[in-house]
């Protein structure tokens, strides 16, 4: 039996052979050790780190590394910002702090890119020659080793998206456990697909309908014929989909009502995206007793028939503890009977809605940043205008 | 007093003239073409802009009129 089971892709087993300290560590490869010259002339150690994709040979990303030193000197105290520096900003990349990014074009960067062997010992040469001058032992090499760390996470392949633009530390805010979409129609796919690609760990959706052909039209991406018209559930046909990029998807192929609503509870934030104005106050209600963050989100298409053209508008209602009594202010009303023969939905809408409710999502975790608070938000088509509210400032338009 | 005279708004991207000087929920709704039979006037949405300025109307509730004004009338509850 081999001690380890797995086989060494080539580029970082020879690595291990030239005596590197080497770290797997999901979307990120790591070489430890590295001797440089500091700007006292002392001679300390360093971490490459860069963004790594154990499918692909070629490196994932560009030519840069992120290093746990701050930039290295030569040994005749000349700094290498000139030569290297690409930034200086202090960050936490795969669990360590770098205290900079390092940019060194060699002549032939496809070489460089080609495989880890060739991009990590460029910058060890670059960086520990000036070490060896100092002292002729100092070496990044010694036994040799390689450690995989296994990183848990929710996607079958790492996100190495976030990994080449080292943005770790703030997709972590991102972790939640549990999120619930209620309704995946056209909206509700689009919040759907973004949120798929975030690390929440359980996306729970709900939904009794089946999937119909016209839900194919109004969705990210499309399903072939089969799927159109197999008359499965809309849960499960989207929890497939997206099955194949992560796990915790959760399946719930029923409307929400007075008997299930207990499903909601534990979810660190409801995205709910339906039609029927009843169910919607039910759920409304539900979650502001139970503190539950929520965005309500729903568009509106309505015909201009003397000009052949259609008006559009796309609003989300944003809904914590503290202005609980926008829940009021939702369309409570039922008017499915109408719903039947006026029920305009454009793809186009659905997913600006979707964003706009994921952008205010992300801002309430931190994510992006939020200098102006935003509790209502409507675009409305024809004046490609957004109105964007703050439940706390005066209205000027509520004149009595 | 400001006298009552007639204004030139639009509603859903229809021109409309108007009597001064306010115009309510109900009558942006009557004047863009939305037909509330058996609705729940809690489904609809009024916005309006005008320059720089924006607001929103509910049941019941007026705006004062400018010409050139802007409103949108509708719903928004369909995902």
């Amino acid at each position: 039996m081999p001690e380890n089971p797995t086989v060494l892709r080539t580029d970082l087993q020879r690595l291990v052979d030239e005596g590197y300290a080497i770290t797997d560590q999901g979307a990120y490869l790591i070489l430890d050790n590295v001797p440089y010259v500091t700007q006292a002339r002392l001679i300390e150690r360093g971490a490459l780190i860069c963004a790594y994709d154990e499918k692909q040979d070629r490196v994932a990303g560009d030519h840069t590394v992120y290093f746990t030193g701050p930039v290295p000197f030569r040994d005749d105290q000349t700094s290498l910002v000139p030569a290297m520096m690409a930034d200086e900003t202090v960050q936490t990349i795969a669990g360590r702090t770098v205290q900079c990014r390092l940019s060194n074009k060699p002549d032939d960067v496809e070489l460089m890119l080609a495989n880890y062997y060739n991009k990590l010992t460029h910058y060890v040469r670059k960086i520990s020659s000036y070490a060896q001058a100092i002292d002729p032992t100092a070496s990044a090499s010694s036994t040799g080793s390689f450690v995989r760390k296994l990183v848990p996470s929710v996607f079958h392949y790492p996100n190495t998206a976030i990994a080449r633009s080292g943005l770790d530390a703030y997709d972590a805010k991102l972790k939640l456990k549990k999120v619930s979409i209620v309704g995946v129609g056209g909206t509700g796919s689009y919040i759907l697909d973004a949120i798929a690609k975030t690390p929440a760990q359980e996306i729970h959706l709900f939904d009794g309908d089946t999937f119909e052909s016209h839900n194919a039209y109004r969705m990210p991406g499309t399903v072939d014929m089969e799927a159109a018209y197999a008359g499965r559930p809309k849960t499960e046909v989207f929890a497939e989909i997206y099955g194949r990029l992560r796990t915790g998807i959760v399946s719930h192929p029923a409307r929400i009502g007075q008997d299930n609503l207990q499903d909601l509870d534990g979810s660190d934030f409801v995205f709910l995206a339906i039609d029927h104005g009843p169910s919607r106050a039910l759920i409304a209600d539900w979650l502001v007793a139970k503190g539950i963050v929520f965005i309500d989100v729903g568009i509106g298409v309505d015909k201009v028939p003397e000009q052949t053209s259609l008006i559009g508008r796309a609003r989300y209602t944003f809904v914590q503890p503290s202005t609980a009594q926008l829940a009021a202010t939702l369309p409570r009303a039922d008017d499915s009977e109408e719903a039947v023969y006026n029920n305009i939905q454009l793809p186009e809408l659905n997913a600006l809605n979707a964003m706009l409710a994921v952008i205010r999502y992300k801002q309430f975790l931190g994510f992006f940043a939020e200098e102006v608070r935003v509790d209502t938000l409507k675009f409305v088509g024809p004046w490609n205008k957004i109105i964007a509210k703050d439940i706390n400032a005066q209205d000027p338009g509520a004149s009595a | 007093m400001t006298q009552s005279h007639e204004f030139t708004i639009n509603i859903n991207s229809r021109p409309r003239k108007v009597e001064g000087e306010y115009i309510t929920f109900e009558e942006v709704l009557k004047l863009g073409g939305v037909d509330t039979t058996g609705q729940d006037l809690g489904l609809y949405e009024v916005e309006w802009t005008h320059g720089n300025e924006a607001g929103s109307l509910t049941p019941g509730n007026k705006v004062k009129l400018h010409n050139g004004m802007k409103f949108d009338a509708g719903k928004s509850n369909r995902s």
